[in-house]
């Protein structure tokens, strides 16, 4: 059909834009309203950032992903696994620097093979990170079974606002610029958009993907570090559900999870503070924290739900 | 001749949201009547039969069928009052089989108690295939089997098995091959015998002004003309779509013929699969060498070997410098831009920006340090969107909002943006109206005479004769036979060729 004709919807692409800051603004609005005023106080504030960053953090790399009409769901798993292998490296005495670099390392490990098996071994990445999680999930579950590791007690004095801020800031902008302004997320966008499309503008399409699991891989042992200081230990459940806050930061700042250009880094940046200020909120109004999974899963499905009619070509026909 | 009118329009309007495609449109069509819809990209010819055939509904205006008032809820509703539409795109699904996809939505005809009788459901559509003059597609076989022209036929049995007294073609033989076409035309004059009534959409004229007896010209929504048989002159058509008198010349008016001695690409003895049996050819400098044959010639494949997209078993592609040619980046780094035929689906990223699509193959060449500032984006599309004059907004709006002649321009915009020095073109002035092809015309003499190489791949033989330096004509994927420019050349001498 016909569709050199469709004016008018400048005002939908503005406002497309600021739903997830607006969407912020509102719960921002309603919790403070209805929860006797606890949500803007000093304490509850710092709790906030304080589990924004690291989700934060991996939201960035999963930008990437997600782009490309990727998919990781490992983030959890792979967190808590690059928290296991770092403290057991500290406990063995590594010095700082190399506790980061393992870390990273066994973080972009996880990621390598995710995106080695889904774009060269064409598997889809839904099944191959869902086992990775698992995997991780095992080995965490089985080392940590009988003992609780904690960290080297040095480690404790980077749990400070000066190094998550920075490292939040540093972390964001190099992404940025990666994702915005350099080949490598312009690529990750147009395979997203269309894989066919991008290779013959001569997008190196496998390459570009892997590229993209490699990145969240490093951004997601960088969180695995600040989780670490914070938490001061590991154990079985260290990092567990972090994929879902993850995904959910992605869909609240508006990163589309079929990909494409309509994907932004600030998105990302935004989306980690509404999925925790959305799981906050709920629980300074009272609610069971069980009940808050529950909510968070319906609060995405509803948003991937509304967004997926809006990119429905039919709609606005 | 029975000439009861059955299907009348009464000023039927539709918006989309600010966009007004259709301005009131009353029109007849009676019994007997083959309607040509003609005008260009944005007439509103497709909106009007998407309203005739039940896709969707008009904003207001009213429909009459059989003199009886006619409000289709959607299209298996307008089907069922005698209504159906071959649309433009795809309406095959993939993953079932032939017989599933012709009696889609009708299973009960078969089915007893609520079971589908499979066999008697093969065997009607076998038969439905083979009133058509189609044997060779089997009504057991998933449909992805079947190239897309085969799903096409596939389509119009479905359209025409509930016997319909309306039945419209939307710019399906654009789809199909001189065979497929016969089958539609067939199935046309069968339709008029009848006393039945055929709406019929598409872009070429020639065809158009054969297989029909009526025409209705619509531009920009608004109704302009309606022409009988006696009246119709190509000239006077385009005039009409057009709004405005043609000047100069369609395609190229030399007989010249020339090109440089200078070999830029060539591909020797190329052999894939079946499609391609050891095919060889030289591109010159500043030479248009055109490629035709029928749909399955091979001609599409070679293009896509050409820019490396598919490897070929056995033989090389290499440029003038003796640079060898494997994959997609070699290609757009030894300078080559690749017009796909299949626009929408490979050329385009639909819902990216102008922008972002013309870019795309230059980013290397934009990075700074790695890093692409926005500034020189805007400043690289802008040049291209000014030299090709697409019609838009901004540059930053959807490519998926374009009129097909535009997004074209987006396509070879990447390409000359990029600097290429060679372009293959597959099929460019598919689904394109005269305006933006006559402008295409142009764009390539304009190319050719500043030294670039051009390969088009057509399988319309008028561009081929009209632009091209040399024609080379494929059969069976292998090259039949090569033809000089010159003005003695005419279809008939080609179409020997290729079958």
């Amino acid at each position: 059909m016909e569709t050199g004709m469709k004016q008018g919807n400048v005002s939908i692409d503005l406002l497309r834009k600021l739903i997830p800051f607006l969407g912020l603004a509102v719960m921002i609005f309603v919790f403070q309203v209805f929860g006797e005023g606890k949500l803007l106080t000093v304490g509850n504030m710092k709790s906030i950032l304080n589990q924004s960053v690291y989700v934060a953090i991996m939201a960035f790399g999963a930008v990437f992903v997600y782009s490309h009409a990727g998919m990781d769901l490992s983030y959890g798993g792979v967190i808590g696994f690059s928290v296991l292998t770092a403290i057991l490296a500290g406990r063995a005495g590594a010095p700082l620097p190399v506790i980061l670099l393992v870390n990273i390392l066994s973080a972009v490990m996880w990621f390598a093979v995710n995106g080695f098996i889904s774009v060269y071994l064409r598997v889809s990445p839904f099944i191959t990170s869902l086992c990775i999680m698992y995997m991780c999930r095992g080995i965490l579950n089985t080392v940590c079974a009988k003992e609780k590791y904690s960290v080297p007690v040095y480690i404790y004095d980077y749990d400070n606002w000066t190094v998550k801020i920075t490292v939040l800031i540093v972390v964001y902008l190099i992404c940025w610029f990666l994702f915005e302004k350099s080949s490598i997320g312009k690529a990750n966008k147009a395979i997203g958009g269309n894989p066919l499309a991008a290779q013959q503008a001569g997008v190196n399409v496998e390459r570009t993907r892997m590229a993209a699991y490699l990145i969240s891989g490093v951004t997601v042992g960088i969180g695995g570090f600040i989780l670490m200081a914070r938490a001061g230990s590991v154990s079985t459940s260290t990092g567990q559900g972090l994929e879902m806050n993850v995904i959910t930061a992605l869909v609240l700042g508006g990163v589309p999870l079929s990909g494409g250009s309509r994907a932004k880094m600030v998105g990302a940046l935004i989306g980690s503070f509404s999925v925790i200020l959305l799981r906050n909120g709920l629980i300074i109004l009272g609610i069971n924290e069980r009940v808050i999974e529950g909510i968070q899963g319906l609060v995405l499905l509803i948003i991937v739900f509304l967004t997926y009619m809006k990119n429905k070509d039919g709609i606005w026909q | 001749m029975n000439s009861e009118v059955l299907l009348r329009s009464d000023q039927i309007v539709k918006h989309f949201g600010l966009t007004h495609a259709l301005n009131g449109i009353s029109v007849e069509v009676k019994r007997g009547e083959v309607v040509g819809l003609i005008g260009e990209n944005g007439s509103g010819k497709s909106t009007f039969s998407s309203i005739v055939s039940g896709i969707c509904p008009p904003t207001s205006g009213t429909l009459e069928l059989k003199g009886q008032p006619y409000k289709p809820l959607h299209a298996m509703d307008a089907q069922k009052h005698g209504v159906s539409m071959i649309t433009q795109e795809m309406g095959t699904l993939p993953g079932i089989r032939v017989a599933d996809n012709i009696f889609l939505g009708r299973e009960e005809l078969f089915a007893r108690k609520g079971i589908v009788n499979r066999r008697e459901m093969y065997q009607a559509a076998r038969e439905a295939l083979g009133r058509i003059g189609i044997t060779d597609i089997d009504p057991e076989a998933p449909i992805a089997r079947y190239s897309l022209e085969d799903r096409k036929l596939i389509e119009v049995v479905r359209g025409i098995y509930t016997e319909p007294d309306v039945f419209i073609v939307d710019e399906t033989t654009t789809a199909l091959s001189q065979k497929g076409r016969d089958i539609i035309y067939r199935l046309i004059k069968k339709f008029q015998k009848e006393d039945k009534a055929v709406i019929f959409i598409s872009h070429d004229l020639e065809e158009i002004m054969e297989v029909c007896n009526k025409l209705i010209v619509l531009r920009d929504g608004d109704f302009i003309e309606q022409l009988s048989k006696e009246e119709f002159e190509e000239e006077r058509i385009k005039e009409l779509m057009v709004g405005r008198k043609l000047t100069g010349d369609y395609y190229r008016s030399d007989y010249d013929g020339s090109f440089s001695n200078e070999v830029v690409l060539k591909a020797e003895n190329i052999y894939m699969g079946h499609t391609l049996e050891g095919v060889s050819l030289e591109l010159h400098r500043g030479e248009i060498l055109g490629i035709g044959g029928l749909t399955d010639c091979g001609m599409h494949d070679l293009g896509r070997v050409l820019f490396g997209i598919e490897k070929p078993l056995y033989g090389s592609v290499t440029q003038g410098n003796g640079a060898r040619i494997r994959n997609t980046r070699q290609a757009i780094a030894g300078r080559i831009g690749y017009v796909s035929k299949n626009r929408d689906q490979e050329a385009l990223i639909l819902s990216a920006s102008i922008l972002d699509n013309t870019v795309l193959p230059s980013l290397g060449k934009l990075a700074k340090a790695g890093l692409i500032s926005k500034k020189e984006e805007k400043a690289f599309t802008g040049i291209q969107v000014e030299n090709l004059s697409i019609k838009c907004r901004e540059i930053e709006q959807d490519v998926r909002d374009l009129s097909g002649g535009n997004k074209q321009k987006v396509v070879l915009g990447k390409w000359l943006g990029n600097e290429s020095q060679i372009f293959i073109l597959d099929c460019p002035t598919r689904g394109i109206d005269i305006g933006v092809k006559a402008f295409m015309y142009q764009l390539m003499y304009r190319l050719k005479q500043e030294g670039k190489s051009i390969i088009m791949i057509s399988e319309e033989l008028p561009e081929l004769i009209g632009m091209s330096d040399r024609i080379m004509i494929m059969k069976n994927g292998k090259v039949q036979k090569v033809f000089e420019r010159s003005a003695e050349l005419n279809e008939s001498t080609l179409i020997k060729e290729m079958v």
